[in-house]
């Protein structure tokens, strides 16, 4: 494989620099797929999760510009406008780097209630996957797969995290979490 | 979960796919591919360096082992 400059992937080229630029602006987490294949799982994906605090427009404005200015393409539209009326009714936007718009992606979306605003408050930097960027923590990403997203993928990523972070998980807090889901987002299933 | 977003991105990728040649979409499977599989390769030399992280590879190791076991008694 052709590798870059800097030798480094082109899924950690990407989230890094589009996090470095997030960091400047607002409080933000990356989520789920990415975690684990940061964390060694042996799959693919065409995107990563992020999720933004909820911010003016105003203030959102200036972080989409500087996106722009570096390179980063909205598929969503090219009016900003449009971009945050996506968001502000809980729909999600993804960036892409590449002028043929292919991917990796970024999809963004606000903190949509309390159990990502408590996603956000608990983020943590995960010393073992070497990058530079906040993710939600490892209990958060297990009760989201176990209790809400079960597929086959997901049960693997969840068991996989599992076993790295063994000896450090608290089960206690994962059953919190799985509660909160249970509560807060599938009350409305049947 | 999938909002909107996500399929629309399915449905361009299906476009681009329809309205390329194999030669020309294979190429950003290949490296999206590539990529994930040098980030895990990148991930487990890491943990090869401390005492902690040979103490994951044993865990992932016998995990793999066990898996692989249950699919023989089968």
């Amino acid at each position: 494989m052709e590798r870059g400059i800097d030798d480094k992937n082109i899924l950690d080229k990407f989230a890094e620099k589009f996090c470095k630029i997030a960091e400047k602006h607002l409080k933000y987490i990356v989520v789920s797929g990415f975690v684990a294949i940061s964390h060694g799982r042996r799959r693919t994906t065409e995107d990563i999760d992020m999720i933004v605090e909820r911010i003016s427009f105003e203030k959102f404005k200036k972080f989409h510009n500087e996106l722009i200015k570096n390179g980063f393409i909205c598929m969503q539209s090219s009016k900003v406008e449009d971009v945050y009326d996506y968001l502000d009714n809980g729909d999600s936007v993804r960036y892409v780097e590449r002028e043929d718009l292919q991917p990796p992606e970024m999809e963004v979306k606000f903190v949509k209630d309390e159990i990502d605003a408590l996603q956000m408050e608990t983020r943590k930097k995960l010393e073992l996957t070497g990058m530079d960027i906040w993710f939600s923590s490892i209990e958060f990403n297990i009760a989201f797969k176990e209790e809400l997203l079960k597929t086959p993928k997901d049960m693997e990523d969840a068991k996989h995290l599992r076993i790295i972070y063994k000896e450090e998980i608290d089960n206690n807090f994962i059953e919190f979490v799985k509660n909160k889901i249970r509560e807060l987002r599938l009350k409305n299933e049947g | 979960m999938r909002d909107k977003s996500h399929m629309e991105s399915v449905e361009r990728w299906a476009e681009f796919v329809r309205n390329n040649p194999k030669s020309k979409w294979k190429k950003y499977v290949n490296l999206l591919i590539d990529s994930t599989y040098q980030k895990a390769d990148e991930f487990y030399k890491k943990l090869e360096e401390t005492e902690k992280g040979r103490e994951i590879l044993k865990r992932l190791s016998e995990e793999r082992k066990s898996r692989a076991n249950s699919f023989l008694v089968r």
